[in-house]
Parts: structure tokens; C-alpha cells; sequence
């Protein structure tokens, strides 16, 4: 499952600091590209496969909207 | 899953993100880029029971209430951020002058109670006293040998012979002192109690020839005339010559 995060549109702190929030529900990696971030998400627990993806857009645009 | 896509020019990023975080609750958001100057809003609902037709237009109401409130924001920041800092410039003024008064009332109340604790003579004198207030009156008008008279004379008990030398008008003398001994004020308090102050009690306390000229004076202006004449006319017949 991947995720493709603009970084000019979400701060780059605010990603890694989801990714360290959500990297105990699941395999979290950051592929770090000029304008991109992609995150790839594995190993999901059966629970979460369907929502963890909408759960971590979210809380993310939480975080960035805390640092405007 | 609907989508908006919303130019930059008019919205802001901060303005976008603020609609969208008030959706959070009931909504996926996701935000991407479609070129340099739109953005597009991925919005899913969380339950399959809301409408998500009907969410585009509240985003849209939801956006331009969020703009606009942050454009006032912007335009009023000034002044708020005027009031504030008045009010917290005032706040700390204030207290710093209660703590600078604080301060001064401190310090010459410990000036005070140093001068206080000197020893009588010492040539240091409190700095705030211009005008020489808390010197003594013998520091001011006499040499030491006043002085040490002056709290001699302090001490005494009552019937001695020395006078403080500042009462030069005799103010702490007593009666007796000043008018004669015992028996003579015995005398005087007996006859202030009299109705009528006979001649024979001013001769006995001393007043003289002047009191008994007065006193056969003030007889004489109650008599009226015609006795007056009648004093001289021995024989009654009205000749008043």
C-alpha cells in the first residue's frame, strides 16, 4: 500500500512525525523524492487494512494544520 | 469520492486546511497538487450512509467562511496585537513602579531606623533631610553644656530649684513661685469664692492703694444723682449749690 504526499502541499517533519506515530500499527517506509514523499505501509494488521490508509491522510493533515 | 479542486489565487493553503479540518470528523481529506496553482480536495465519506454530493457544496460555504475570517484576522492584526501588547506594556509598567516604590519606601524606612540607633552626637546625618528636621534643639541652638543642663534639668523632680533653660518665659513655674507662699494662695482661693471682694481682703492680700481707689469707684457709679447731691445737702432743702 502506498501513499503519495506532496511536499509542498504537507510539511515534511509533520510526515515523519505520523509515520513514527502509525510505525506501531505497521511497516512504515519513507521514499523520499524532490517533490514527493511515498509512503509505503506493510505488514497491516487485518483490523486496519481498509482505513489505516484514510486514518493517516488525516491525522496528518491534523499535524500540518497545528504548525500553520 | 468527490473531488474539488480549488485555485490557490483565491484560497489560501491555510484557509483549505482550516475547511478541512472541520470535516475531519465525519470525512477522509486528502489534498494534492494539480498543477502550481490548483490544489484538488479528495473527500470520502467515513460512513456509506452520508451524502457526499451535498458535502462539495458545504466545503465550498465552509471555504469562503474560513477565507474570509482569516482576511479579517489579517487585517486586524495590527490593532490586535496593539491591545495586547498595551495591555501587557501597562500591566508590567505598573509593576514595576509599585516595585520601585517598594523599593524607595524600603530604603528609607532601613535610613530611618539606622539614624535611629545612632548614638546622641553623631556627626552623620540622614541624606533626605535637607532641612535638618531630626536634629535636637541643642544641636541646633547650644553647645554641649546646654545640652547636658537641659537633660539634667529633664530629670528633676518636682521642687527643684533649677529651671529648664529653655522656658524663659517662666511657663513651668508654679503658682507659688511666681506669687508667694502658702498661706497667702489659701487666702486667694478663699476669697475668689466670695460673692464681694471686700477692702479689707485686697488690703490682706496685698493689692494696694490702686484696688481701693477702684473699688470706691465702682460705688460711686451705681449711686444716681440725686443721691449724689443728697449726700452734700445735709439739710434737705434742694439747694444744689
Amino acid at each position: 500500500m502506498e501513499i503519495k504526499i506532496n511536499k509542498n502541499i504537507y510539511r515534511k517533519d509533520c510526515i515523519e512525525k505520523v509515520v513514527e506515530t502509525y510505525r506501531q500499527l505497521a511497516d512504515i517506509n519513507i521514499i523520499d523524492q524532490e517533490n514527493f514523499c511515498i509512503i509505503k505501509i506493510e505488514k497491516v494488521d487485518s483490523k486496519y487494512k481498509n482505513i489505516i490508509k484514510d486514518e493517516f491522510c488525516n491525522y496528518l493533515l491534523f499535524e500540518v494544520k497545528k504548525c500553520l | 469520492m468527490e473531488t474539488i479542486i480549488v485555485d490557490k489565487k483565491l484560497y489560501s493553503l491555510r484557509a483549505i486546511f482550516g475547511t478541512a479540518y472541520i470535516f475531519l470528523e465525519n470525512f477522509y481529506i486528502f489534498l494534492d497538487k494539480v498543477d502550481e496553482e490548483k490544489i484538488s480536495i479528495q473527500i470520502k465519506a467515513k460512513n456509506s450512509e452520508q451524502d457526499e454530493s451535498k458535502i462539495v457544496d458545504d466545503f465550498k460555504n465552509e471555504l469562503i467562511n474560513t477565507s474570509l475570517r482569516l482576511k479579517i484576522s489579517e487585517e486586524n492584526k495590527k490593532i490586535r496585537e496593539m491591545i495586547v501588547s498595551s495591555a501587557l506594556y501597562g500591566r508590567n509598567t505598573a509593576l514595576v513602579e509599585s516595585s520601585k516604590q517598594f523599593n524607595e519606601s524600603k530604603e528609607q524606612q532601613e535610613m530611618h531606623h539606622t539614624n535611629c540607633r545612632k548614638e546622641p552626637g553623631d556627626s552623620l546625618r540622614p541624606i533626605n533631610d535637607p532641612k535638618g528636621i531630626s536634629k535636637t534643639w541643642e544641636e541646633v541652638n547650644g553647645d554641649e553644656r546646654l545640652q547636658e543642663m537641659h537633660h539634667t534639668n529633664c530629670r528633676k523632680e518636682p521642687g527643684d530649684s533649677l529651671r529648664p533653660i529653655n522656658d524663659p518665659e517662666g511657663i513651668s513655674k508654679t503658682w507659688e513661685e511666681v506669687n508667694g507662699d502658702e498661706r497667702s494662695q489659701e487666702m486667694h482661693h478663699t476669697n475668689c469664692r466670695k460673692e464681694v471682694c471686700s477692702c479689707r481682703d485686697n488690703k490682706i492680700l496685698g493689692r494696694g492703694l490702686e484696688d481701693d481707689h477702684k473699688a470706691v469707684n465702682r460705688i460711686f457709679s451705681k449711686t444716681t444723682e440725686v443721691d449724689y447731691f443728697k449726700m452734700f445737702d445735709k439739710e434737705g432743702d434742694g439747694d444744689k449749690n
